[in-house]
C-alpha cells in the first residue's frame, strides 16, 4: 500500500488572515519592486544629467608665470604629509613618517636608451642643463582629491633637449631609486619595484612638464620624491615618479607601475577626464585637501596647453 | 566548556555575561579609540577619513563572519557559548558597516553636517543622487551598499519581540540572508583592494567564509540520524517532528533567537 507523505508539522500552517491576504500580499510586493527599479534607475540618470563641465579656474594673479593657477596654495603641512608613496608605506601619513631613510644626496641619473651620448649624471649636473622656475600647478590624485602645489624645477623640455635624444627616441621612459634598505616599503609587495613611468615624447616636451626640484622655494622634501620628481599637471599624480635615477628614451611604449599592478583601471595617458569613471568611482569630482569638493576638469584644467595632443585619441580607450 | 548542564545556574550567568561583555568591549575598542582620537582632535578627520572606512570595513566584515563561525563552532566542537554572542557580534557588523558608509558619504561632503540636507549648488548635485547612482553605476560600490541594505532587515529584527512577532520559522528564513550578506562584503573588499598583489588578505577571507558556510552544507547532506546525534549534548534539543515554536525563558537560553535556531535542523 502507498505511504501517505507525512503531514507538514502545525505550526507551518499559514494563519489564516495571511491565506486570505495572500493576492494582495503579491500585489504589494510587485509594487515595491517597481518603485524600487524605478527610484534606483531614477537616481541614477538624475545623478547622470547633473553632470556638467566645470567653472574654469581662476586665472592667475598678476606678476604670476603663465601657467600658474590663481587658486589658493595647499599648506606646506598638507603638501608634505597628504602623500602616496608606497616606497615608504600604503598610508597617506606613512612616507612623512617613514622616508627618513632616504639619502636624497649623493645623488645620480643614469640617462640611456636612444641618446646621442649615455651619461652618468650629479644632480647638480642636471639643475646646470636649464632655468629654475616656480610654476603654481593643480595635482589631481586618481583617488579624487587634489591639491595646488608651488613647485620650482626645470621645464623637462629644457633638459631634454641638453640630453639630446635621437630621432628613434619616441618615448621617454623614467625609473626610481631600488633600494629597499632606504626604502623599507620596497620589502613589500604593493607595487612590482622599481617604480616605473613614462610619457609620448611630446608630452615630455610639451611646456607644462616639469622636472620638480623643490616646493615653495624649499628642496624637496623625501616624501615629495627627493631630490628630483617629475610633474605633469593634466595627468593623474601617478604619473609624477619620484626620486629618479633613469631617463631612458625608447621607441616602444613603456611600461608604467600602476598599469602593471591593475591595467583595467589605470592606463599609460591617465589624463585627468571628469567623462571617464575609474571602475569603481566617478572621476567627476574631486576633494580639495584643506578646502572643499570641486568638479573636476578636464586635462585638469589644462586643455588649452594640451588637448591637442590627444585629438586623435579615443581618451575612453586610452585612459 | 561545552557541556554547560553540569554546571550550576549562577556560574552560568556569570560565565554567560564574562562572554558578552568581553566580545562588547573587544568590539567597541576600534571605534572608541577613534571616537576619541577625532573627538580629542588628535586626528585630522579629513586626512584619515579614508583609512577609517577602509579600517571599519574590514572590521564590519570581521564582525559578521566572527558572528557566521558560530553555528559550525556548535557543529564542529559542540560548543554552545559562542551562540549567546552571535547577535552582539552581528549587530556590531552591522554598526561598523553604518559607520564605515556614514563616513563615506561625510567623506563625499566635505564633513559638513549641513550638506547632508541641502543641495549642493556649486556641484549641481544631489547627495544621495550621487551615492544611490555611483552604487549603481561601479559593481565595487554596488556590492557594499547592497550587503548593507539586506543588513538592515536583520539588524532590525534582531530583538526577541521580532522573533515571536515573525515566527521561528520566518525569522530563520530572513537571517539567512546572513549568507549572500557575507558574500558581497568579502566580493567588495576584494575590489577594494586597488593592487592585485596585495589580494591576499581578501583570498583569506574568502576562505574562511567557504569553509563557514562549507560546514553548514556539509551538515544539511549529511542523514538526520548523523546530524541528530551530534546534537545530544543539548539539553533542549526537541526531537525530530516535533512543532518548533518560542522555548520557555529558562537557563541556558539567552535569548528566544538563539533558542529557535537551535531547533531547526540546518
Amino acid at each position: 500500500m502507498k505511504k501517505l507523505p507525512k503531514e507538514p508539522p502545525s505550526s507551518e500552517i499559514t494563519p489564516e488572515s495571511t491565506y486570505k491576504r495572500r493576492r494582495e500580499f503579491i500585489r504589494n510586493a510587485g509594487i515595491a519592486m517597481g518603485v524600487a527599479a524605478v527610484g534606483g534607475a531614477g537616481a541614477y540618470y538624475w545623478h547622470a544629467a547633473a553632470a556638467e563641465d566645470g567653472k574654469p579656474p581662476p586665472p592667475p594673479p598678476p606678476g604670476a608665470g603663465k601657467f600658474d593657477t590663481g587658486e589658493e596654495k595647499t599648506s606646506f603641512e598638507d603638501i608634505t604629509h597628504y602623500n602616496n608613496f608606497y616606497e615608504f608605506g600604503t598610508d597617506k601619513t606613512d612616507p612623512a613618517a617613514n622616508a627618513g631613510t632616504l639619502k636624497p644626496k649623493p645623488w645620480t641619473v643614469v640617462v640611456k636608451g636612444e641618446v646621442e651620448k649615455e651619461l652618468r649624471l650629479d644632480f647638480d649636473d642636471i639643475l646646470k642643463m636649464a632655468t629654475p622656475e616656480q610654476r603654481v600647478y593643480r595635482m589631481r590624485c586618481v583617488e579624487a582629491w587634489s591639491m595646488v602645489i608651488p613647485w620650482d624645477g626645470l621645464p623637462l623640455a629644457d633638459v631634454i633637449k641638453k640630453l639630446k635624444p635621437t630621432a628613434k627616441a619616441k618615448y621617454v621612459a623614467f625609473k626610481t631609486l631600488l633600494d629597499p634598505a632606504q626604502m623599507p616599503g620596497q620589502k613589500g609587495t604593493a607595487l612590482e619595484w622599481p617604480y616605473v613611468e613614462g610619457l609620448r615624447m611630446d608630452e615630455a616636451m610639451n611646456p607644462l612638464t616639469l622636472l620638480a626640484t623643490g616646493i615653495y622655494g624649499k628642496p624637496l622634501p623625501n616624501q615629495n620624491g627627493a631630490p628630483l620628481r617629475l610633474v605633469t599637471p593634466w595627468k593623474y599624480g601617478f604619473k609624477g615618479i619620484k626620486s629618479i635615477v633613469e631617463i631612458n628614451f625608447t621607441e616602444t611604449q613603456p611600461p608604467t607601475s600602476w598599469n602593471i599592478a591593475a591595467p583595467n583601471e589605470y592606463g599609460f595617458y591617465a589624463n585627468v577626464n571628469p567623462e571617464v569613471d575609474h571602475p569603481r568611482w566617478s572621476q567627476k569630482t574631486e576633494r580639495r585637501v584643506g578646502g572643499k569638493r570641486i568638479k573636476t576638469l578636464k586635462f585638469n584644467g589644462y586643455g588649452e596647453q594640451v588637448a591637442a595632443m590627444y585629438k586623435d585619441l579615443d581618451l575612453t580607450v586610452h585612459f | 566548556m561545552a557541556n554547560l548542564s553540569s554546571t550550576s545556574p549562577a556560574s552560568r550567568k556569570i560565565y554567560n555575561a564574562l562572554i558578552y561583555w568581553a566580545v562588547f568591549l573587544a568590539a567597541s575598542a576600534p571605534l572608541a579609540w577613534h571616537g576619541y582620537k577625532w573627538y580629542a582632535g588628535k586626528a585630522k578627520v579629513s586626512l584619515e577619513a579614508e583609512l577609517i572606512v577602509r579600517y571599519f570595513g574590514y572590521f564590519a566584515l570581521i564582525l559578521l563572519l566572527a558572528s557566521l563561525t558560530c553555528t559550525p563552532l556548535r557543529i564542529l566542537f559542540k560548543w554552545s557559548w559562542p551562540a549567546r554572542v552571535r547577535k552582539t557580534l552581528g549587530l556590531f557588523g552591522f554598526f561598523y558597516a553604518c559607520v564605515h558608509l556614514f563616513i563615506y558619504v561625510f567623506y563625499q561632503q566635505d564633513f559638513e553636517f549641513k550638506n547632508l540636507f541641502v543641495r549642493d549648488e556649486d556641484l549641481d548635485r544631489n547627495l544621495y543622487a550621487t551615492i544611490f547612482g555611483d552604487a549603481w553605476k561601479f559593481p565595487f560600490q554596488l556590492f557594499g551598499m547592497a550587503a548593507f541594505l539586506l543588513l538592515i532587515p536583520l539588524a532590525l529584527t534582531s530583538t526577541n519581540w521580532a522573533v515571536r512577532k515573525l515566527g521561528g520559522k520566518n525569522w530563520q528564513r530572513l537571517h539567512y540572508l546572513v549568507y549572500p550578506i557575507a558574500i558581497l562584503g568579502v566580493v567588495h573588499f576584494y575590489m577594494g583592494i586597488k593592487s592585485k598583489t596585495e589580494k591576499t588578505p581578501a583570498w583569506i577571507l574568502a576562505g574562511v567564509l567557504a569553509v563557514l558556510l562549507g560546514v553548514r552544507v556539509v551538515k544539511r547532506l549529511l542523514p538526520k540520524r548523523k546530524a541528530m546525534s551530534a546534537l545530544k549534548p543539548f539539553p533542549l534539543t526537541p526531537r525530530a517532528g516535533t512543532p518548533v515554536g518560542p522555548l520557555p525563558e529558562g537557563e541556558g537560553n539567552s535569548n528566544q533567537a538563539d533558542a529557535a535556531s537551535q531547533g531547526e535542523t540546518l
